[in-house]
């Protein structure tokens, strides 16, 4: 099974450019700069004693260069909120799936080159994962399973899971997960969401420098008060490297519909990417694929 | 006008008026001999559950007079009031310090009168005794030669003069053990004061061996005039437990408004709170109540997952809870009890280097927070269970027992196994789904799932995971239905389009078969294993 447009032989990759004198203080200022236009953009100041801890972790990212390369200042926004949307229903899981995995990525970022194959990645930033869903979606796609949750690199001890009844509900909690600045992602399942409540939650977000998502239903509309949307649908795997019949790692097809402070927009950039979960907790550009995340990346 | 409610002999009269008992009507006789004698006695059905629920409400709303306190039989109310007495007395420039040893009845007349007060505003007359013993104060109560609503008051250590006069059916005895006494010529609680117990017990002990039950009747009454008297500790089960730590709030005006109400739980929790630092102890639950002028309680418990002594946080939780609250016609007292306290070791958070412990905490005010308004069991964490089956892998717990789950697991050295591949959704049961294999013992081509057929392209497995040996023994001991006793071949299969299941197939061909089929070996053939779906591998 070849994934679409897999044919190509695996991709050369060009040889990196030669790196700035100042590159690591260039990207320092990018980092200040991207930072005093959020705060702008919420026309307030936010003083840094307001939270605790947390404000200090930057560098939240998807671990695959070609795609955090989409991204503002190359990594995934901190303070905000996305929202996640699968395909078609049918993705859902998926879309759940890539939810977990940024929160494990969260959770474990800054640390994925020097860890030891089987444990569970040293969890550097603090807090909790507080998972908010309404009881509907646990009957559907099943409950959370620890000893797969580990497999795929979150440690599930960290993990607060809340079972809510109505929407308002989901957004109630995970609006106190973000207030207590005691969780390290907050994470909510919706079928919908208007702007105020998502304008709200984006608010609490940037001012309590928790990171929020929300998976929302396929076909629902989109709010404008997130920082980022993502598409995400599933792709077939590759073959496992010791056994052809056997799936290989989880591969996703990423869209990028939206990112505050860059083009994406006019030209959504999509690529499919792979979890490596048995060695650095990641995500890379799936072989085969790698030529066309380049181009658009380029493109965008 | 009589109540009547259905007894061994047809209806019988559960309680009559005075009118009515002015000519002559009896509680306890028959309906039929009532009606006789009085042709148009008015009567309504007894609602007993009813009046039990209401006796329930009162005796919580006692509370006010004591933490200890309960329904004491059909009829009537008990309440602890030892060392509270003092707090009705009304305070006269400042010298209250010196009441109790010296003018304690004072204090009970008081504590008395202001119980009958607000009885009678509830337009309810009641009779009210203060003696040693539950007993004693039952039996005055009850049987003591006063006009209604007036109180009676057994001074310490004159009970036994106080109940000499009285019957003794106010031993709280059975009607035999009245007879009994009664043909014995007994017919005062005097009288028994200085009966040869060892003599009458011998005598009983003689008429027991024909069979009748007279050692016992007379064992029963000797120890209920021993109690009665105090000789002899009476087990107490009061409504509600009595709490570690409590404070409280008497408003001489109602609070009527939230703000006023808001007021009062903030000076509430901190008396609360300062008492409970100077202890150096936290707790884990909190009960407020709001004790309404009409004789209603209001009450509002929370939890907290660890020990607690934050004043604001325990009022933010209360809040939450009571934003809604109804204050009727006002509420007149607050209590806020604290239990499950445990030591703490006081720190000093703010000045703490470790993120960690600051994260910890705030972490556990938020899950105090989310299961204060959605339920404890909708707030869970994910514990491992040693477990090699699938479901029973992990336990799903309330954050609010965590601690002790937790410090179970520890002890246990337990982590979540991360090493095989794992759905991150289970399904729980598992879903049939109807399966076309290549081979019997192959892995599924084709499968049909929510009605939805899905062609399978890549397919990892079998994986057996076997039942626990004692399963086959143990009928039904898991409601997960006829597979858990199965052998389960798992299998990861992926459709054409990249999304993934994890299904199993539960028994072997020709070996193992469903619970259902086990009887009627020769008449059908062997069935087919089933399939399930039992989880999402991403």
């Amino acid at each position: 099974m070849c994934p679409p447009g897999g044919g190509a032989v695996a991709p050369f990759f060009a040889p990196p450019p030669a790196p700035h004198p100042d590159q690591a203080r260039i990207e320092r200022l990018r980092t200040v700069l991207a930072g005093l236009e959020r705060r702008q953009s919420f026309g307030r100041t936010l003083g840094a004693a307001n939270s605790v801890g947390l404000a200090a972790q930057a560098g939240w990212t998807l671990g695959a260069p070609e795609v955090d390369g989409w991204l503002p200042g190359c990594q995934l926004d901190a303070e905000s909120l996305g929202e996640i949307k699968p395909e078609s229903y049918a993705d859902t899981p998926a879309a759940l799936v890539f939810a977990l995995l940024l929160a494990t990525r969260r959770l474990g970022m800054g640390c994925a080159d020097n860890r030891s194959s089987s444990s569970i990645p040293p969890a550097r930033s603090p807090g909790l994962v507080v998972w908010c869903w309404p009881q509907r979606f646990a009957r559907e796609s099943g409950g959370l399973y620890g000893p797969g949750l580990a497999h795929l690199g979150l440690d599930p001890a960290r993990l607060l899971r809340v079972e809510t009844a109505t929407p308002a509900e989901t957004l109630w909690a995970m609006e106190e997960s973000l207030a207590s600045s005691s969780a390290a992602i907050v994470i909510g399942c919706l079928d919908s969401v208007s702007l105020t409540p998502a304008r709200r939650l984006a608010l609490a977000a940037a001012a309590h420098r928790t990171p929020a998502l929300m998976v929302t239903a396929a076909r629902s509309a989109a709010t404008a008060a997130t920082s980022t949307r993502w598409r995400i649908a599933t792709a077939p795997s590759a073959p496992h490297p010791f056994d052809p019949e056997a799936p290989g790692d989880p591969r996703f097809k990423l869209t990028l519909e939206r990112c505050r402070g860059t083009a994406v927009g006019a030209v959504s950039p999509s690529s499919v990417v792979e979890w490596s979960s048995h060695d650095a907790y990641r995500f890379r550009v799936a072989a085969g694929m790698a030529d066309r995340a380049s181009e658009a990346a380029s493109r965008a | 006008m009589a109540l009547v409610a259905h007894g061994a002999h047809g209806l019988g009269i559960t309680a009559a008026n005075e009118a009515a008992r002015a000519l002559g009507v009896r509680v306890g006789a028959g309906l039929a001999d009532a009606r006789a004698a009085l042709p148009d006695l008015i009567t309504r059905t007894a609602e007993c559950a009813g009046d039990r629920e209401d006796l329930i409400h009162l005796a919580r709303w006692c509370g006010r007079y004591g933490l200890a306190r309960n329904v004491d039989g059909k009829d009537g109310l008990w309440i602890d009031i030892t060392g509270v007495a003092h707090l009705f007395v009304p305070k006269l420039g400042g010298s209250a310090i010196d009441w109790p040893q010296a003018e304690d009845a004072v204090a009970e007349v008081a504590l008395l009168a202001d119980l009958v007060h607000r009885f009678s505003r509830l337009c309810l007359n009641v009779r009210v005794a203060c003696a040693d013993t539950l007993g004693a104060a039952h039996a005055l109560a009850r049987f003591a030669p006063s006009s209604e609503g007036a109180s009676v008051i057994a001074p310490p250590g004159g009970a036994s003069q106080a109940l000499a006069p009285l019957p003794v059916a106010a031993l709280r005895i059975d009607a035999s053990a009245v007879r009994l006494l009664e043909r014995l010529g007994l017919r005062r609680i005097g009288q028994l004061y200085g009966l040869p117990r060892a003599a009458l017990e011998r005598r009983f002990g003689a008429l027991n061996r024909k069979d009748r039950p007279g050692a016992e009747t007379i064992a029963t009454v000797l120890m209920r005039l021993d109690q009665t008297l105090g000789y002899y500790g009476e087990p107490r089960a009061p409504l509600v437990e009595t709490p570690d730590f409590t404070a409280r709030l008497p408003f001489s005006d109602p609070l009527l408004t939230s703000a006023g109400i808001e007021a009062a739980l903030e000076r509430l929790c901190s008396d609360l709170a300062r008492t409970l630092t100077e202890a150096a102890v936290g707790g884990r639950r909190f009960h407020l109540s709001l004790y309404r002028s009409d004789g209603t309680l209001g009450e509002v418990a929370i939890g907290t997952s660890t020990p607690c002594w934050d004043d604001v946080h325990i009022r933010r939780l209360l809040m939450e809870k009571i934003a809604a609250f109804d204050a009727g016609f006002g509420i007149d007292l607050m209590t806020l009890d604290a239990s499950e306290v445990t030591r703490f070791d006081a720190g000093q958070p703010e000045l703490d280097a470790d993120v960690a412990g600051v994260h910890a905490r705030a972490a556990a005010r938020l899950v105090d927070r989310l299961s204060g308004r959605l339920g404890s069991s909708r707030v869970m964490r994910l514990l491992p269970h040693a477990s090699h089956i699938p479901e029973a892998a992990q336990k799903r717990v309330s954050v609010m027992g965590i601690a002790e789950v937790k410090a179970a697991a520890l002890s246990e050295k337990l982590v979540f196994a991360s090493e095989k591949r794992r759905p991150a959704f289970l399904l729980d049961p598992p879903e049939p789904i109807e399966v076309l294999a290549a081979i019997p013992e192959g892995a599924p081509a084709l499968i049909v799932w929510r009605r939805v057929r899905r062609r399978i392209v890549r397919a990892e497995g079998p994986e057996r995971i076997a039942p626990a040996w004692w399963a086959a023994y143990v009928p039904r001991a898991r409601e997960t239905g006829a597979h858990a006793a199965l052998t389960r071949d798992y299998y990861m299969i992926e459709e054409a389009d990249g999304a993934r299941y994890w299904v199993f197939r539960a028994g072997l061909y020709d070996r193992e078969r469903d619970g259902e089929g086990a009887e009627d070996d020769d008449e059908t053939p062997a069935r087919l294993p089933r399939w399930f779906m039992h989880g999402l591998v991403p």
